[in-house]
């Protein structure tokens, strides 16, 4: 502390202290000593704290300092430990988890014409309608990305990288017959270009939404309020000029609402993020090809590029404004495009919530196993249909009796249904119990079934065998899975 | 590679009360992971490509800066993760078989020609490479310049 400000500080106050001192003693208690030690109090010296207050927070700033090089010098700084664990990302794995298989002769244009809430929440390649191929790529991308083993047809197991997934996602495209024979490009699923792209896009999507989400928690975001977009580390990169005017294109779109100018760097609640992607997703990649990341800048680079002030409050969330733009991009197709979505998709989608939400068969699955599944109480109350019996089906019912026949029926399922299938002698899988709506769909061979009023639905479907028991409730003109065997 | 940083752990009394006073560790934890991140990926990229003839695959930097991340901020302790099964094949070793053909395939450089041959072999044993995995004495210094960052500027925003 230095003496010199607190004597210069203090002494006003003290010598006012010796005065008041002096009147209380050397004068006699009537009004008029009253009234003097009045007007010395009105006049007390109050005194400038401000170099006092200066030199304090020095003197605490240098004693914490001294602590902390003491502290290291002591512990050596115990607080760090470094284990051998290389394991994947949960919150990636959840992401890529959410997303339902969905068949589609769409194109990709077409498909970037359908709400964001549909595209993100769905696995899909553009133009592909092959069950096997598309359920065979999510299979091997989620092994990739929860860093799990899958067995080879040689009993050996192997990891899945880029080029195991390409190398089995195309031998199923060319068994499958979808070789378009057009060599290696983009249009041809059977290709090692398009293969390579799937996997780079949806890998890097979901690595790159695990960095946005904890980015975005609040405490994370009191350190690093606003993104950079860095350089590119492919081998042919593209040039910078296209990035450049992307983020002019983007800014002036946006109002540069949140956004730097020149410098590719942006607060992270900015709608510049969304607009500068060619997939409507403030995360990387933002093209396809694309290997720039977001990276993290400081609270303190962002206030000298005048993003924010020295004291604004750090912007909300982005991820909350996300999630409502993604209900919305649902609830702004005009009815016509919605009814048009689900003839394309069949009974793949469920718009609900008064058509704010759209759900894909897999998480509508997902959602009974859960309730099955969790140990609360089980009900019948959540009854989800999966569509009426397709033009496939009722085909391949063709030769089974009157009261059995397909045309005017549909599929029902509620959690009771699934906690059965779970316990039966015959366990289901739960990730199995999700291919019934597609067994249902698509069904290579229907015969009578086991019990009254039942079928069997058989179906090859992802290397396995599934046999599905449905049994018909007359009242509902529903029916209902009571057996699974898939093998 | 995880990292667990925590903060609270042996400390001297002063800096523990120090620490003790904040009421929400997770902005300080959420700057000392950043930093962990980006130490460790200064250090894979300051490590040399490879030098034999054979044309770099960007090892340490596809499967180590492009894989660093924080995935965890707890209320006592960050988790900075390297999340990598080639990375892990590198620090850890061990032996690699073929199994989708019946050999692997190596790239080997001949000097006198300056061309690559390709050797097959059923199976490789590497050793572990201890260059995947920072130190913790390296890391240690940065992150606390980083703590002692940020009790001065809340010192300066509580002033």
């Amino acid at each position: 502390m230095n003496k010199q400000l607190l004597n210069a500080w203090a002494k006003p106050i003290f010598d006012f202290y010796r005065e008041l001192a002096a009147i209380v003693k050397d004068t006699r208690f009537d009004m008029d000593m009253l009234d003097k030690a009045e007007d010395l109090v009105r006049r007390m010296p109050r005194g400038n704290p401000d170099p006092l207050d200066d030199a304090l927070y020095e003197a605490m700033s240098q004693s914490m300092q001294q602590a902390l090089l003491d502290q290291a010098r002591l512990s050596r700084v115990k607080t760090l430990s470094i284990a051998d664990d290389f394991g994947p990302v949960q919150s990636a794995i959840d992401k890529f988890d959410s997303k339902s298989p969905v068949l589609s002769a769409m194109s990709h244009a077409e498909w970037q014409a359908q709400p964001l809430a549909i595209r993100d929440r769905s696995f899909w390649s553009a133009r592909v309608e092959n069950e096997k191929l598309v359920q065979s790529m999510k299979a091997l991308l989620q092994a990739n990305i929860s860093q799990k083993r899958i067995q080879l047809s040689n009993n050996k197991e192997a990891f899945v990288d880029r080029n195991v997934f390409i190398m089995l996602a195309r031998q199923i495209a060319l068994d499958e017959g979808l070789d378009t024979k057009e060599g290696n490009v983009v249009t041809n699923i059977a290709s090692q270009r398009r293969l390579g792209l799937i996997f780079d896009f949806q890998t890097g999507s979901a690595q790159n939404y695990a960095r946005w989400k904890i980015g975005n928690d609040p405490d994370f975001m009191d350190g690093f309020p606003a993104c950079e977009l860095s350089e590119s580390r492919a081998r042919h990169p593209r040039s910078n000029a296209f990035w450049a005017s992307r983020w002019q294109e983007s800014g002036q779109a946006v109002n540069w609402e949140g956004a730097h100018q020149t410098k590719f760097i942006a607060l992270k609640n900015s709608p510049i993020w969304t607009a500068l992607s060619r997939f409507g997703l403030p995360w990387p990649p933002f093209e396809f090809g694309s290997t720039r990341v977001l990276e993290q800048v400081s609270r303190e680079e962002t206030e000298k590029l005048g993003l924010l002030g020295p004291d604004d409050d750090v912007p909300p969330a982005p991820d909350r404004q996300f999630n409502d733009d993604m209900r919305q991009s649902v609830s702004d197709l005009d009815p016509n495009r919605r009814d048009a979505l689900q003839a394309m998709m069949g009974d793949q989608v469920d718009i609900q919530g008064g058509g704010n939400d759209a759900v894909w068969v897999g998480s509508l699955v997902a959602g009974l196993v859960a309730e099955a599944a969790g140990g609360g109480p089980v009900t019948r109350s959540n009854i989800i249909s999966f569509g009426s019996a397709t033009n496939t089906a009722v085909d391949k019912a063709a030769d089974v009796p009157k009261d059995l026949s397909l045309p005017g029926t549909r599929m029902v399922m509620d959690a009771q249904d699934v906690k059965a299938l779970l316990k039966s002698d015959k366990p289901t899988d739960t990730k199995d119990i999700e291919l019934i709506p597609h067994v249902w769909r698509r069904p290579d061979r229907i015969r009578i079934g086991d019990g009254n009023r039942s079928l069997r639905f058989d179906k090859s479907i992802i290397g396995r065998r599934a046999s599905v028991n449905f049994e018909m409730d007359p009242k509902q003109r529903a029916w209902r899975v009571t057996g699974a065997d898939i093998k | 590679m995880k990292i667990n940083l925590r903060v609270i752990d042996n400390m001297t009394p002063d800096l523990r009360w120090r620490m003790q006073l904040l009421q929400n560790k997770r902005p300080l934890l959420g700057r000392i992971g950043e930093e962990a991140a980006g130490a460790i990926r200064d250090h894979y990229k300051a490590l040399p490509a490879r030098s034999d003839g054979i044309p770099s695959g960007n090892f340490w930097q596809r499967e180590g800066s492009d894989k660093i991340g924080v995935p965890e901020i707890g209320q006592e302790s960050v988790t900075v993760r390297v999340s990598s099964v080639p990375m892990a094949h590198k620090y850890k070793g061990g032996r690699v078989e073929a199994k989708f053909k019946k050999a692997l395939c190596f790239p080997i450089f001949d000097n006198l020609t300056s061309t690559i041959h390709l050797i097959m072999v059923k199976a490789v044993t590497h050793k572990p490479d201890p260059r995947a995995r920072m130190e913790e004495s390296e890391m240690s210094q940065r992150l606390l310049v980083v703590i002692r960052d940020y009790f001065d500027r809340l010192f300066k925003r509580g002033k």
